[in-house]
């Protein structure tokens, strides 16, 4: 297998498999994994710890550099997302501190809720990988109706569905979303 | 104090959000609003909710009883959008219409048209959600989820008569016929559901 794997199929490799890719020296896998990550490391700045705009493109800017800096110190490649969400989490904390007059410690800077939006954060990029797991029909059912807010009828009229067969199919396209978060395979089919 | 007013209502937030004691007592305040839209909106989303209960307690004979739970809860969060823009649309319809301002008129009918249209689209979807959730949960709760789909024609059918309204009852307008369409589609999911009681 060549370095330069498209990325379309970077994509879909594992954490620890980006990781190692990193470490070889693959420039394609360094720009995945700033693209994989990109919005929760955003997210965590500015939803747990309230960054303004430009301080949290500043910790983001550190982030990456400091990932690319030391991700040999990384010690389970699996871990990749935690020790994200500690690095940049550190970070934030720093800029925070920097922005204060008085020194501040660590604990006093934690925010109200932010172990809780942490927890949300974590849960959301879950299903987003989930997701993306998921086979095109599942994705763009789901897709429509949570995200995009449409109608049983709008979505029925898109994919040449009966409209009052849309609210089973995402049913069953939950479940199957369901048992890929608990890491097993679903029992039958989507659709 | 009595155990409703235990129950914190946020008056800050639009009437559906708020509790049923102060839902009954906002709109029946001489107040503009909330009115009519805002009722119908709150009983599309007791429709949502009875659907939610059906499937709760059907879990140990429907495996995806979840996945109704979570299309009522995403079709009642979309109701709580729309519960707000109904009360602003209308608000603004009635002062350009005051002002007797003829821009500002056309400026805000058509949204306080387009609010009901949205309100009379999720109530049909709750429609639809309550036949699939009578056709697989605990028997014992068909009768809850017929009833879920004759609250929801109601609320399409409110929100449809205020679109006509709105708009001035200018019947030929696509939103008014997409609106009929919409109240035929929630008519139909409780007609078939009461005829299965």
């Amino acid at each position: 297998m060549g370095l330069h794997q498209p990325m379309a199929a970077l994509s879909s490799v594992s954490d620890a498999s980006l990781v190692a890719r990193c470490r070889a020296g693959d420039d394609d896998a360094w720009e995945e994994l700033v693209r994989r990550f990109s919005r929760y490391v955003l997210a965590i700045a500015q939803q747990a710890y309230r960054l303004s705009p430009a301080d949290a493109e500043d910790v983001f800017q550190d982030v990456f550099i400091r990932t690319y800096e030391r991700l040999g110190d990384l010690r389970n490649d699996d871990a990749l997302r935690p020790w994200l969400a500690q690095l940049t989490r550190r970070l934030c904390i720093d800029r925070i501190r920097a922005g204060s007059r008085e020194a501040a410690d660590a604990d006093a800077i934690e925010l109200e809720g932010t172990d809780d939006t942490l927890e949300q954060l974590n849960e959301a990029l879950a299903v987003q990988e989930a997701l993306a797991a998921m086979p095109d029909a599942c994705r763009e059912i789901l897709d429509r109706f949570f995200r995009r807010d449409e109608s049983y009828a709008v979505i029925g009229a898109a994919l040449g569905l009966p409209s009052g067969t849309i609210a089973s199919r995402i049913s069953r396209c939950l479940a199957k979303l369901r048992s890929q978060l608990d890491g097993r395979e679903p029992a039958s089919g989507t659709s | 104090m009595t155990r409703s007013r235990e129950i914190s209502c946020n008056s800050s937030r639009a009437l559906y959000a708020s509790c049923m004691e102060e839902l009954l007592t906002r709109v029946a305040s001489d107040q503009r609003t909330p009115a009519a839209g805002s009722a119908a909106a709150a009983v599309a989303a007791l429709a949502a909710a009875l659907v939610t209960k059906a499937a709760r307690r059907s879990r140990d004979v429907w495996p995806e009883a979840g996945g109704s739970i979570a299309q009522a809860a995403a079709l009642d969060a979309r109701l709580r959008e729309v519960a707000e823009g109904l009360e602003q649309s209308y608000q603004e319809a009635i002062g350009s219409l005051q002002a007797g301002d003829a821009d500002a008129i056309a400026q805000a009918l058509p949204q306080a048209a387009q609010d009901p249209l949205e309100l009379a689209r999720v109530a049909a979807d709750i429609g639809l959600l309550a036949v699939e959730a009578a056709h697989r949960c605990d028997q014992a709760h068909h009768a809850d989820v017929t009833v879920a789909a004759m609250l929801a024609e109601a609320a399409a059918r409110s929100a449809a008569h205020l679109v006509d309204v709105n708009l001035l009852s200018r019947t030929e307008d696509a939103r008014s016929s997409e609106a009929r369409m919409l109240v035929a589609r929630a008519a139909e999911a409780a007609a078939t559901l009461a005829s299965e009681d």
